[in-house]
């Protein structure tokens, strides 16, 4: 059989594939060739743009924060995601694969959520094309993000709160696959990042990259050149392969991911098979998947998208961590020096640029891409101090 | 020997429908384990079909990864569920079972981290006959079933009405001893009813393969062995019916699950 969906990595390394049941195969197929059909229809691509220029609010703008800069000692850029429409860089992917559910004539948006970010972009969308959504979520994600869970009934959407295993978004994934395979006939699985089986992380890429695309055009316009540096958080990664895929071949560009320090799949897991992929995993040595913990939720995974991995591999993306504690000085950092509220997640890329104080010459230029906003983070912060 | 050949043939020879009932190893202890799978032996069972628990059984119900679950939070692990398959094997010896196939059911991250060549190395030697991954479908499979072919394990692969004749046939490539044929598009569970198609996805199946077929996800009642036997199934596997039920309560659900596939 012909290996689908693989990201290479040298000394015969490989990541992706479709590690799913035969159940599986066939649905996958489907949305895979659904997606190249979707890919080629001007129809549906003239829908997509003007659904991101006019609802999503795009092009988001790149914003140099002065304050901040003059405290780092280098030209600090944000790239501001936080802005767009649903508060959160997910609404890009969630508009994209809305329209090829529609497409695809389907009659149910399913999907997982962790900081439950993606199931309300998920949420939105359903609104929008008038497509009923189902949102599976773990007991304690619910638990800790009524904020969100308020917005996505508010759009109308089901929430089913996953009570099995660690209760959080691993447990929320498995139970999403679960009810997919028995409704995959009617139902789209709205996947939120750039992991899961293939074609999921070529999928989320796809409608993530334009992140990276504007990023370029308009630091170039700004600077007249390319960034040195571009950090983005990686929790299952969409966010970071939305700015960095733009930017791949300028090796002049450092990339850089930001984990959350106990959920740093990437540093502290070993390669494994996960919710459909090969990739980098949090696991005992077993091979039995091991528990995340951030106090970012979306940060709270205990795998990443396996094109994350293949970078690392090839080093071309850097991959560090932040703590819990590092990323909420960087929240408050954010809010009192520039007036923006990062979302938790978010405020571990601006810890780390924090971290490249005094390290860089006065005139480098660094982005962060500053994936979401905080207003759901607001009790956990509250509830931190 | 290859068991699941012996055992189909006499199947066939006497005329019925194979009972094949499952539990996972370790569940709750590796002790109580050995203690159910002697009560489903006392009922002469036609084959076992045996877990190795993982953290994330996608392809699971509730009641099969709460088993799981059981398992893990003991501590067990694939090298003592593979130390239990030898006991089991040993005891089935003993108890002049020597035909009975051992199938083993499990995820791809657990054969990955031990190493694939080991895992079905150590899975034969401690007298196992077959090997299901359910998450590797055919696309992922060619390293496993090279394993398979080198220490003589069967490789089975899971079938459904989304297994067009194209898929069948490459299927047939990699795969011996059965087909797992699911019953229903969805996880392993407790259904009341068999779904109405399943007797022409049986009838489909058998017009298209040799392997023989043998029915899992939702299998419960002894009504549904006879109607899997009327459709023309070889045997049927019963995994969170029993799995849910405690030890001291089997001998009645293995006894009328029994004598719906009755030994003449």
């Amino acid at each position: 059989m012909k290996k689908v969906g693989y990201y290479y990595a040298p000394f015969g390394r490989v990541f992706g594939g479709m590690f799913v049941s035969e159940l599986l195969v066939k649905p996958l197929q489907e949305v895979n060739a659904a997606f190249e059909d979707f890919k080629r229809n001007k129809k549906m691509q003239k829908e997509l743009n003007v659904l991101l220029k006019d609802y999503v609010g795009r092009p988001t703008p790149l914003y140099e924060a002065k304050n901040l800069s003059k405290k780092f000692g280098y030209r600090l850029f944000l790239k501001r995601e936080d802005l767009i429409h649903g508060g959160a860089h997910k609404t890009n992917n969630t508009v994209g694969q809305g329209l090829l559910a529609k497409f695809m004539g389907k009659k149910e948006l399913i999907a997982e959520t962790g900081a439950g970010q993606h199931g309300f972009a998920v949420a939105l969308v359903g609104a929008l094309l008038k497509i009923p959504v189902k949102i599976f979520m773990g007991a304690k994600d619910v638990e800790r993000q009524r904020m969100n869970v308020m917005r996505m009934k508010l759009c109308g959407a089901e929430i089913i709160s996953v009570k099995s295993g660690s209760q959080t978004l691993k447990d929320a994934i498995n139970e999403a696959l679960r009810y997919y395979v028995a409704n995959s006939k009617t139902s789209y699985y709205l996947f939120g990042t750039v992991a899961g089986p293939h074609p999921f992380p070529a999928i989320v890429r796809y409608f993530q990259k334009i992140i990276g695309e504007e990023t370029r055009r308009q630091i170039r316009e700004k600077i007249g050149r390319l960034p040195d540096k571009i950090l983005a958080c990686v929790g299952g990664g969409s966010n970071a392969i939305g700015i960095f895929s733009a930017f791949l071949r300028d090796q002049q560009v450092k990339l850089i991911g930001v984990e959350a320090a106990n959920g740093a799949s990437l540093q502290k897991g070993k390669i494994g098979s996960l919710h459909g992929s090969l990739s980098y995993v949090l696991q005992d040595k077993n091979g039995q998947i091991l528990e995340s913990e951030s106090i970012a939720a979306g940060l709270d995974y205990p795998g990443v998208g396996p094109e994350h991995s293949a970078l690392k591999e090839i080093g071309r993306v850097k991959y560090v961590s932040i703590t819990d504690r590092e990323a909420l000085e960087a929240f408050h950092l954010l809010c009192e020096e520039e007036g923006i509220i990062p979302a938790l997640e978010s405020a571990h890329a601006i810890a780390y640029a924090k971290k490249l104080t005094g390290k860089l010459r006065k005139n480098a230029a660094v982005i962060v891409n500053l994936s979401g906003r905080g207003d759901k983070d607001l009790e956990t912060v509250y509830g931190s101090i | 020997m290859d068991r699941y050949k012996i055992t189909f043939a006499r199947l066939q020879k006497e005329k019925r429908i194979g009972f094949c009932p499952f539990a996972v190893l370790g569940d709750p202890t590796p002790q109580q384990c050995l203690a159910r799978i002697k009560k489903y032996l006392d009922v002469k069972p036609d084959f076992l079909e045996l877990g190795i628990p993982f953290s994330d059984p996608i392809a699971d119900g509730p009641i099969i990864q709460a088993a799981d679950e059981r398992a893990l939070k003991n501590g067990m692990t694939p090298k003592k569920a593979i130390a239990l398959v030898r006991k089991i094997r040993s005891v089935m010896v003993r108890q002049a079972h020597h035909d009975v196939p051992i199938g083993i059911l499990t995820y791809s991250n657990i054969v990955f981290q031990y190493g694939i060549e080991k895992f079905y190395r150590d899975l034969k030697n401690a007298g196992a006959d077959s090997i299901l991954i359910a998450d590797i479908p055919l696309e992922e499979v060619a390293l496993f079933a090279q394993a398979a072919k080198k220490y003589k394990l069967h490789q089975i692969f899971l079938v459904s009405e989304y297994t067009d004749v194209k898929r069948l046939k490459q299927i047939e490539k990699f795969g011996s001893g059965f087909l797992y044929v699911v019953s229903v598009l969805g996880v392993t569970g407790i259904r009341q009813k068999l779904p109405p198609q399943l007797h022409k996805l049986i009838a489909h199946l058998k017009k298209h393969t040799k392997l023989p077929l043998v029915v899992g996800f939702g299998i419960s009642q002894p009504q549904h062995l006879k109607q899997l036997k009327t459709a023309g199934a070889n045997a049927a596997i019963v995994g969170s019916a029993l799995v849910k039920t405690p030890t001291k309560n089997l001998s009645k659900i293995l006894k009328r699950l029994s004598c719906a596939a009755p030994k003449p």
